[in-house]
């Protein structure tokens, strides 16, 4: 049988037409009846029969343009019969995803394929990328960027805002000095390094691209000699000149951008972009960025023969203090046992040192200007 | 058969979780695999799936927008977007400060200013690309006269710090249901802003109150203020709208959907979407003489999808 009781639409009015199918050869016929009793004819074009969907147990077929004729079937035989009288003619549009043709276990293999897949792009491929993306920003760029975060950080520092917990008034005094505590030691930076203390308890210290490096006085107050402070600025001043801020802001940016494109929130990347501008300083650096600013830091002790255990005893300062301040304060410096043992380990007992009576003397002043002399 | 019950019909959703877990599934992958750009065709699968599967009277409704009109509105909204965005970063890289805030100022102004356009394009497409029987949807209204709306009340609304929100919202309603038509059937909304205002007014503070308790009542009230305003017309013939949702049975669903989102760490999802669904619909009712077989094709087609992936990627929810 190759006649079939269908639901016909003409899209001229919405009335529900009965009436029947026959798949002919090249077309379909369809006879309506109408309200008056008399039948009409319809042809159907076997390649403007557009779109087939299936709806509970019913096929529905569109032809032609705008607006469409629509033909509905709930005959469980209808589908048999087109594939019999049409073996070349593909009605129903196979599944566009070819794995959920293939049962449920090659499905759910290739969801966790492309899981795992997304993962890795995730974790190792796009940091890398958004890391040398980051080294393509002229450094002019990021000194000017870095200067006008620092003057709103410094200026416009409104409560529940991007200072909440830096809300930084300078210290005149300690910055001048630290600034020529700083021009006593050769970073071997091209950057124009600016040192800026502020009147804060918190023990912390963070630099922000281009060369600003703000020094809270809770940490300078807790430093008993110079080549603590130098390991700080050797540190601080190799993550201005790795560029590890830009890096950073490149790595979470980006990933913020993969996250939101597989989750589809599209709208979100819009407040982000905003927001994140505000965040960026309170950011935490990654394991290897710190300890590759250890190993700077070490460096340029070594290099302007300053005494290495500065660095050993620098850490511990950020120790004891960790135990009694907010955790979340050191976020930019994780202690890790690893960068404790890495002090201990290139620390150089013995050392030749060649005292610079001139940094000696810029931090006796800072001392007495901390009350400490 | 239709025509045993002549004074209220109701509306119905038929989906069914595994089939929409399939849907999001496959949607999911493909996006990530495309790096988004997936995403209309995942958007037109989802849309084509939910008016299936959602009948009045005892026919279904269909989705004709297909991804590929919606992939070419995305790319031009991404582009509007994109050259806003430059222009932005570029000011603010220049480090001058009176650049900054013009440019920002401009953003913003553009940003309010393709809202309505978004609204209109977006209304137009998805009216146009719904149909019931063969019948399509369609919008009349003119974007000149909606956008001249829009930014007055949203002018109106800034000034009164939010109180004129209310009449906001409903003008729009207002301006926007009634350039509806479906066939030769019209549509009205008779809702005022004073009423809706009352309406939030009580809901938020009550919501507060009752430590959210109450928040599942008004979002109740909310829903049935929306539908109960909306009038249609059928050769002069009224068919109002009616709303049967409560409050109580809302706060139900909304449980069980929370424990089964978190049992399932949110995989539950198309699930939980599917009894939303079925909730929402099942509580709209059309009363009154209303002829399912003469409704007669009036609106024309319009295939543009830009200002439907603008109000996407806005996130707008205003009506």
């Amino acid at each position: 049988m190759n006649t079939f009781q269908i639901k016909y639409f003409d899209g001229v009015t919405s009335a529900i037409q009965e009436g029947t199918v026959k798949l002919s050869y090249g077309h379909w016929d369809i006879r309506l009846e109408k309200p008056d009793g008399t039948m009409s004819s319809i042809h159907w074009q076997l390649k403007d029969i557009k779109q087939t969907e299936f709806v509970g147990n019913t096929n529905i077929f569109k032809y032609g343009d705008f607006p469409q004729q629509t033909l509905e079937c709930n005959d469980p035989d209808f589908v048999k019969a087109l594939s019999l009288q049409y073996p070349d003619y593909e009605f129903f549009k196979k599944e566009y995803f070819w794995a959920l043709n293939k049962g449920t276990g090659v499905f759910v293999g290739i969801t966790v394929v492309l899981l795992l897949l997304c993962v890795g792009v995730y974790k190792y491929i796009l940091p890398s990328v958004a890391e040398s993306l980051a080294l393509t920003v002229p450094q002019e760029y990021e000194i000017k960027w870095g200067n006008m975060m620092f003057e709103n950080m410094i200026q416009a520092p409104k409560k529940g805002e991007m200072g909440s917990e830096l809300n930084l008034t300078k210290n005149d005094t300690l910055s001048r000095l630290a600034n020529q505590f700083v021009k006593e030691i050769d970073f071997k930076t091209t950057y124009p390094i600016k040192i800026t203390v502020v009147n804060e308890k918190v023990v912390n210290a963070f630099a922000l691209p281009g060369g600003n490096v703000v020094v809270f006085n809770g940490l300078l107050k807790k430093m008993k000699t110079k080549e603590e402070f130098a390991a700080l600025l050797g540190h601080e001043v190799a993550h201005v000149t790795h560029k590890h801020s830009l890096k950073n802001i490149f790595r979470s940016l980006s990933g913020y951008l993969f996250m939101s494109l597989i989750t589809n929130d599209l709208n979100g990347i819009t407040a982000v972009i905003l927001d994140n501008a505000n965040k960026l300083q309170n950011l935490g650096y990654s394991r290897e960025l710190e300890a590759e600013a250890d190993e700077s830091s070490m460096k340029t002790l070594k290099e302007n023969k300053i005494p290495t255990k500065g660095l050993l005893n620098l850490f511990k300062i950020l120790e004891d203090s960790s135990q009694v301040a907010p955790p979340e304060l050191l976020s930019s410096h994780p202690l890790t046992e690893e960068r404790m043992k890495f002090a201990k380990k290139n620390q150089i007992m013995n050392e030749k040192i060649i005292e610079n009576p001139r940094l000696e003397s810029i931090w006796k002043e800072i001392l007495i200007a901390e009350n400490k002399l | 058969m239709e025509n045993e019950q002549p004074q209220f019909r109701q509306f119905s959703y038929h989906g069914d979780g595994t089939e929409l877990f399939k849907i999001y599934i496959v949607n999911w992958l493909l996006t990530i695999v495309t790096f988004g750009l997936y995403y209309p065709w995942a958007k037109a699968s989802l849309l084509k799936y939910n008016y299936q599967h959602t009948k009045f009277d005892g026919s279904n409704f269909t989705f004709h927008g297909t991804g590929k009109e919606m992939f070419k509105g995305f790319i031009k909204i991404i582009g509007v977007i994109g050259v806003l965005y430059g222009a932005l970063i570029a000011a603010q890289l220049s480090g001058n400060t009176t650049l900054t805030i013009v440019v920002l100022l401009g953003f913003y102004v553009i940003l309010l200013l393709l809202v309505p356009i978004a609204l209109h394009g977006s209304m137009r497409y998805r009216t146009s690309r719904s149909s019931w029987r063969g019948i399509h949807f369609g919008y009349r209204g003119d974007r000149s006269e909606l956008t001249k709306q829009f930014l007055t009340d949203a002018f109106l609304t800034i000034i009164t710090f939010g109180i004129y929100g209310a009449w906001f919202i409903n003008n729009l309603r207002t301006y926007i249901i009634g350039n509806i038509r479906f066939g030769n059937i019209t549509f009205q909304y008779t809702g005022n802003g004073g009423d809706f205002f009352w309406l939030n007014f009580k809901g938020r503070l009550l919501s507060v109150l009752t430590l959210g308790i109450y928040f599942f009542w008004y979002s109740m009230d909310l829903f049935d203020y929306f539908i109960e305003n909306i009038y249609a017309e059928q050769n002069g013939k009224p068919l109002p709208i009616r709303s049967t949702a409560k409050g109580s049975d809302f706060f139900l669903l909304s449980i069980v959907n929370g424990l089964m989102l978190s049992f399932t760490l949110g995989l539950a999802f198309p699930w939980v979407q599917a009894r939303v669904f079925r909730f929402f619909m099942s509580n709209i009712w059309v009363q009154g003489d209303f002829d399912g077989n003469s409704l007669v094709q009036t609106e024309a087609e319009y295939r543009d999808a830009s200002g439907d992936d603008m109000v996407d990627m806005l996130d707008l929810n205003l009506i």
